[in-house]
């Protein structure tokens, strides 16, 4: 199906080889998940199978690529629109139609399909992925998970042999992501459609691909699931814990992990007896009955909690279930329509700005909205000059984030994780008594992920208190001590982080699905619990 | 009667309806009338509307008509001409020097005043309605899917557009937010500068995966033409654009004689249709919905017949009933009037619009979880 002959790639004379000398085939019916840190060329990769890497993105391509017997080189990606289906990172921004219908029909009016054959695969592909009843709605009026659903039914009514997605999970909540999930294995299982996909949370897809592409360096290897994670930096939990116990061959779901943890549960049965300390901390933000409505949509309904400095706070929920919001409220940038928050004693909307961001510093979903200098050094020297800091502070603490980044980099060519340090170090140079982070996790691996889980147990430890929204149950796992969970506007569930996660089928981490009913989270704690032991 | 099989009437009837419309309202200020028109564009919008995602377009004019109603009566409180009469608001007159001939900048605020530019605000607000009902009825998008076969790039591009402005508004305002977080100035100079550059480096980045995508579905996909075929009709389209420029510009300067300004009018749309013929065959792209045309669309352009007929009579036979009031006297009912309740009443008789979604109406806005 998909065959790479000596490949090298490099955007541009100068710049470095993203790709050099890559030789690898992928059969038909397989699906193949493409692994790789934070910019090491994933995109660029999925980029070639459709040939919009190298004709639309310019740069030096050497080599050989062919797609279903197609050169790469030789063919224009519209030439490839019958044979590769295409879906972007975010699929808003690839949306051509403003209603459902009509972007499913985009790529068959282009190819010429005849009238009757369009209806037909029309209501087949409706059908398919369970879409017949937003047919006639806007885009723009539709869920995350749907959003994602109508992307791949738009790609798929030209019946494509090969579906390519980049990273479609990323901004989804637990249960749309698995919902796209089993859209894709169905694919493959159902109808023999070759399936590229690139994904930084690997738990969620390594169960049911049948190849892994690993990107290293300027080298692709492609291998099965279990050589591939034998020897892999990039490993989900579940990989982890094998390795850790030993298992032979690797356990890659964790239906496969639980019948070969018998003995680990019954080395851990420690853990169960031992009591969840609750450190006791004074409140310090108080949130009474907070209401918001958008319109006619309601974005908090009733929300109350106490939080406590110096420990760290997840804030779960699917899309669209109030996060956002509530966050704003607690930064002061939403005025609540009914109820109050204190922060410290006082109301964050009715502080003036520059005392504002030193009560609570958010940093939003797409952290690129607090930067706008052209180098990290300007940015630095920017936020210190607002919050009226001795000249260094932001830099020091970004260099506490994330050392050796050169400080003339134009903030936009930082990777992703780098990017959003710079953020958080702009947020925390001014000392706000909480920071809050919004979704901070997307696109990062686990490297990346680490690190920022590192600086945050860092920031609680120095007394500030911190929130964290996020889709991300193994990141909320290893890094909070307490959980909210928000549903429709209200707070369905708050507690500590183990009794809150354990209890959902959604929300529990690998680890605890693995050794339930043990309250264990993370690899992490089971390393702790075995050298106690011995 | 025969129960009428729901179905969506022609999107072009829509818009050549409301086009109609739109040129009779110019000729009228009478409250009345106006009035009327935009209860009876209301109606057909509300009743007509295709029920899958409802656009809200005509309530939008209508607000946005109250709005240019206001803007109107301000401009003529500062410029208007003064008429004597019922002074409201004594306003000192700004002496402008003599070469300002004609133009007055203050002066008193009659009753008067304030009513006429009530009434010229009206009929631009009722214009900008007419338009609003047959976006609501048809939206732009649906008639761009009719344009020809070689204009069809052209109408993607500008339906793209159209939907562009919204979401650089939303992207700006998500910035201001986040620039607030930074305690940094959101208004003023300052505060545009943060807020411009990165919301168009966001637009182009948008437009370059958007871009992407379309080529990645097939877009520009067409059979190629030979070099002698492209030639051909990029000279008959050169031909046809310039004939038909220049025939408009003497039928309206009278540069050339009249008849021979209509022949050179005739050959250059000549031109332009078979040029867009030939580009057509060209195009291998098929079409998913065929809006057919049959007796509804023969009624609403009936429709719109009989309410320009009535408006021409009326200004025909008793220009004064299409005028609305000099002075302070309440504006007369035409028989005008029972024309245009004709007009509106003849379109209960196109189809209705079908029902689909087990006749949910879908609600905008509202992120429905799956």
């Amino acid at each position: 199906m998909i065959r790479f002959d000596r490949v090298s790639f490099s955007y541009g004379a100068g710049s470095p080889l993203v790709f050099d000398d890559v030789s690898f085939t992928i059969a038909e019916a397989e699906l193949v998940v493409v692994v790789g840190p934070t910019g090491s060329g994933k995109s660029t990769l999925l980029g070639m199978l459709n040939g919009q890497v190298p004709h639309l993105s310019g740069g030096t391509f050497g080599g050989e690529v062919t797609v279903g017997g197609r050169s790469v080189s030789r063919h224009h990606p519209r030439d490839f629109a019958d044979l590769v289906g295409v879906v972007v990172q975010d699929p808003r921004s690839s949306f051509v139609a403003s209603i459902v219908e009509d972007e499913l029909v985009y790529v068959m009016e282009n190819l010429g399909v005849d009238r009757q054959a369009m209806r037909r695969r029309v209501e087949d592909v409706l059908d398919l992925l369970s879409l017949h009843d937003v047919r006639d709605r806007h885009v723009t009026s539709l869920s995350g998970g749907q959003r994602q659903r109508v992307a791949i039914a738009a790609a798929l009514t030209a019946s494509p042999a090969l579906l390519v997605l980049d990273e479609p999970t990323s901004a989804l909540d637990p249960a749309s992501a698995e919902e796209v999930l089993g859209v894709l294995s169905r694919l493959v299982h159902d109808l023999g459609i070759t399936v590229v996909v690139s994904e930084h949370r690997l738990e969620r897809v390594l169960p049911m691909a049948d190849a892994v592409l690993s990107i290293a360096g300027d080298t692709v290897v492609l291998d099965a699931p279990l050589e591939a994670m034998a020897h892999a930096v990039l490993a989900p939990p579940v990989v982890e814990l094998s390795r850790l116990a030993g298992w032979r061959p690797l356990a890659l779901t964790v239906r496969e992990a639980r019948r070969c943890a018998t003995a680990l549960r019954h080395d851990l049965e420690a853990l169960a007896s031992r009591p969840s300390v609750s450190p006791g901390l004074a409140p310090s933000i108080i949130a009474r009955d907070l209401h918001h409505r958008f319109g006619d949509q309601v974005a908090l309904d009733g929300v109350s909690f106490e939080l406590a400095r110096g420990e760290v706070t997840g804030l779960m929920g699917r899309n669209g279930s109030g996060k956002t919001t509530l966050l704003r409220v607690l930064a002061g940038a939403v005025a609540p329509s009914h109820g109050a928050v204190w922060v410290d004693g006082g109301a964050p909307a009715a502080l003036a700005p520059a005392a504002r961001i030193r009560a609570v510093g958010l940093v939003p979903q797409d952290p690129s909205a607090l930067l706008y200098c052209s180098s990290v050094a300007l940015e630095c020297s920017t936020a210190d000059r607002d919050a009226a800091l001795p000249e260094g502070t932001t830099y020091a603490w970004f260099c506490s984030f994330q050392p050796g980044v050169d400080a003339a980099a134009h903030p936009r060519d930082l990777s992703e994780g780098q990017r959003l340090c710079l953020a958080l170090a702009v947020i925390c140079a001014a000392e706000p008594g909480w920071v809050v982070l919004d979704e901070p996790t997307r696109g990062l691996d686990y490297a990346a992920k680490t690190h920022l889980a590192a600086a945050l147990a860092q920031l609680a430890a120095a007394g500030h208190g911190v929130l964290v929204a996020s889709h991300d149950v193994e990141f909320v796992a290893g890094l909070c001590q307490r959980v909210l969970v928000l549903a429709e506007g209200e707070i369905v569930a708050d507690g500590p982080t183990r009794e809150v996660v354990c209890a959902s089928p959604i929300f529990a981490p690998q680890v605890a699905k693995v050794l339930a009913p043990l309250p264990v989270l993370t690899v992490a704690e089971v390393a702790n619990a075995l050298e106690e032991r011995s | 009667m025969r129960r009428r099989v729901p179905r969506g009437v022609h999107p072009v009837a829509w818009w050549v309806w409301a086009l109609v419309l739109a040129m009779c309202c110019d000729a009228i200020t009478n409250p009345l009338v106006l009035a009327l028109m935009i209860a009876g564009l209301g109606a057909v919008a509300v009743g007509r509307r295709a029920t899958a995602a409802p656009n809200h377009a005509y309530v939008r004019s209508v607000r946005l008509g109250l709005l240019l109603v206001a803007i109107r009566v301000l401009y003529g409180v500062v410029f208007g001409q003064r008429t004597p009469g019922t002074v409201l608001l004594p306003l000192p007159q700004l002496g402008l020097p003599n070469w300002f001939e004609g133009i007055s900048i203050g002066g008193p605020v009659t009753l008067e005043l304030v009513l006429h530019s009530c009434y010229a605000g009206l009929r631009l607000a009722t214009i900008l309605i007419c338009f609003g009902a047959a976006a609501e009825l048809a939206s732009p998008a649906r008639l761009q899917a009719t344009m020809p076969a070689a204009l069809y790039e052209l109408g993607v591009t500008m339906a793209i557009a159209l939907s562009f402005a919204p979401e650089l508004l939303e992207a700006a305002r998500e910035l201001r937010l986040a620039r607030a977080l930074r305690g940094r100035p959101t208004t003023g100079l300052r505060g545009a500068r943060g807020v411009v550059v990165p919301v168009l480096e966001g637009a182009v980045a948008r437009s370059m995966t958007l871009a992407g995508s379309m080529e990645a579905r097939g877009f520009g996909l067409a059979r190629t033409a030979s070099a002698r075929e492209r030639r051909w009709s990029l000279l008959q389209s050169c031909a046809g654009v310039s004939c038909t420029v220049i025939a408009c510009f003497s039928l309206l300067g009278g540069a050339l004689p009249e008849l021979v300004a209509i022949v050179v009018l005739c050959v250059g749309v000549g031109c332009v249709v078979v040029a867009l013929r030939g580009y057509g065959r060209r195009a291998t792209r098929t079409r998913y919905r065929k809006d057919p045309v049959g007796w509804p669309e023969v009624v609403v352009g009936f429709a719109a017949g009989v309410t320009a007929a009535g408006v021409a009579l009326q200004a025909h036979l008793d220009p004064a009933g299409i005028a609305g009031p000099s002075g302070l006297e309440l504006p007369v009912a035409p028989p005008l009037l029972v024309v245009l309740l004709a007009g509106f009443v003849l379109l209960a008789l196109t189809p209705p619009p079908p029902l689909r979604s087990e006749g949910r109406r879908p609600t905008a806005g509202r992120v429905v979880h799956a």
